[in-house]
């Protein structure tokens, strides 16, 4: 029943970076777990593959990235001072993990099936339509 | 001078001396003054420290305040309070509910930071005693694992410190929990699970255009109910994990969880999440509200993974069942008749003479039944 777009929708406000609640380590944990759920016990990949999510962790996954080779020895391994700082980076790293996870779905996918880039536009209800 | 523009107004090009820009200021000394007087300004005259200090004993005078609030009223007056809600002897308002399930979350939250607290210190103290016990180890003379070390070769400290920190933090690790959860029973009890349930459950049914204001729960109320949902499935979790073992209280506690788990898990609740999370708009509702939700689905579905390990749950749903209505155009005829009195004998789980006697297909099914009957007897009219 949670296999909802308005579901995931609000879960995507946790995943964005400029919304409050991304810097609430707890919550981020909760949205990693949830997203865990949907892909390995409930098989439901398809459900995240839209526009408008993929662009959410899009962001999610550059932010704190850095592409200067000269300032990756600084970027890299601050995890931060306070133990607050600390607990989010490893919830993040979590969610990261599952992030990969669903985008390496959607691009096999998009192997297969050409037309995904063009059915991401569109919200669809179930499995049978998004394939 | 004059000029005149594309408007036709006319513009003075003459430069007056007097609308020349200002020179600045030389404003050196009234800076000083200011910073002056940001210095001079009056400093406390009371430490943090002090007001610190002072602030922990303000807040212990609270907590013991309202743990004997909670131990000689709480029960009574909320059991008074339902008893009359069950009678509808109260008219229960809007802000009378929200208020209720305040101060029900508040109570239970309270309860439960108490119990984790004198945990946490009781692990602390056991802890402190192992740190003791070890330096009265190391003391000793030479046991079985010296020996071993000496045959090996390897230095004795290591091994002997690893050993010796293996066992104690087994020692240390197992410290008994238990929660008193009779300060707070009335708000375990079925009844006032059911107040709880009816307005979330209300909520997610109701419909945009309720003329009956008592029907109407508003979403204040639903967000306060949310709250007091969450409390009450971690009360559950930490009576489930209640380990002393040599406790009468905590083998209570556990079969209660158990209990209670049941009871609450036989509701459709993954519809009432449903329904919050589609409720949720960003601009009208509070950022709190999304995160309380958040939650609140998180706890609830690793409550029911843990609860359904091996188990067979039934749930029940808001869902109707069909009832197969009778052609119009069939008349009865007599062989007709006779398959179906043939029928009604051969079915035999429901004897007319016997309405109460319903089997529990039949029991779920007896609105939509009774429903479809109050239709017919309309349209026979």
């Amino acid at each position: 029943m949670l296999i909802n777009p308005d579901v995931v929708s609000r879960y995507m406000s946790i995943v964005d970076q400029n919304c409050s609640l991304s810097k609430q380590a707890d919550l981020v944990q909760m949205t990693a777990s949830f997203f865990r759920r949907v892909v390995y016990q409930l098989k439901q990949t398809w459900i995240f593959f839209q526009l408008d999510y993929i662009n959410y962790f899009n962001e999610f996954l550059q932010a704190g990235v850095c592409t200067n080779s000269l300032m990756k020895g600084i970027m890299t391994g601050s995890l931060g001072e306070s133990y607050t700082e600390r607990k989010l980076q490893v919830s993040r790293d979590q969610l990261r993990q599952i992030v990969i996870v669903i985008v390496g779905k959607f691009v096999q996918l998009q192997m297969d099936n050409p037309m995904l880039a063009l059915e991401a536009l569109f919200r669809f209800q179930s499995k049978e339509i998004k394939d | 001078m004059s000029v005149k523009n594309i408007y036709s107004k006319q513009i003075d090009t003459n430069i007056d001396v007097k609308y020349q820009r200002r020179k600045p200021q030389n404003n050196g000394s009234r800076a000083l003054k200011d910073v002056k007087k940001v210095i001079e300004a009056p400093q406390p005259i009371v430490d943090d420290g002090a007001v610190d200090e002072s602030d922990e004993k303000l807040l212990e005078v609270i907590k013991d305040f309202l743990f004997d609030l909670l131990k000689h009223s709480y029960n009574p007056l909320f059991e008074q309070l339902f008893d009359d809600i069950g009678k509808n002897q109260v008219a229960v308002e809007e802000n009378d509910s929200f208020h209720i399930f305040k101060v029900q979350s508040f109570v239970l939250e309270a309860v439960r930071i108490k119990a984790k607290a004198e945990h946490s210190r009781a692990l602390k103290e056991a802890l402190e005693a192992a740190k003791s016990s070890t330096v009265g180890v190391r003391q000793t003379p030479q046991t079985d694992g010296d020996d071993a070390a000496a045959r090996t070769g390897e230095p004795l400290k290591k091994q002997q410190l690893a050993h010796g920190d293996k066992s104690q933090k087994q020692k240390t690790v197992q410290v008994p929990f238990t929660v008193d959860v009779r300060l707070i029973g009335v708000s375990l009890q079925f009844h006032a699970f059911e107040f709880l349930y009816s307005s979330l459950y209300r909520r997610s049914i109701q419909k945009s255009n309720v003329k009956d204001e008592s029907l109407k729960v508003s979403d204040k109320e639903f967000h306060a109910a949310l709250q007091l949902f969450y409390q009450i499935l971690h009360i559950v979790q930490l009576m489930a994990s209640c380990s002393d073992a040599s406790d009468e209280m905590a083998e209570k506690n556990r079969k209660n969880a158990n209990i209670l788990r049941s009871h609450i898990f036989r509701n459709d609740i993954i519809r009432i999440c449903l329904f919050a999370f589609q409720m949720y708009m960003a601009p009208k509702h509070s950022v709190t509200f999304l995160s309380d939700v958040v939650s609140f689905t998180h706890t609830f579905l690793e409550h029911l993974e843990e609860f359904s390990k091996g188990r067979m749950l039934m749930i029940k749903t808001g869902r109707r069942r069909k009832v197969r209505r009778p052609q119009r155009n069939d008349r009865p005829t007599k062989k007709n008749l006779d398959d179906n009195s043939e029928n009604e004998v051969g079915d035999g789980d429901f004897d007319p003479a016997k309405p109460d006697e319903l089997s529990a297909d039949d029991a779920n099914g007896h609105i939509e039944d009774t429903f479809h009957d109050e239709e017919m007897d309309e349209e026979s009219e």
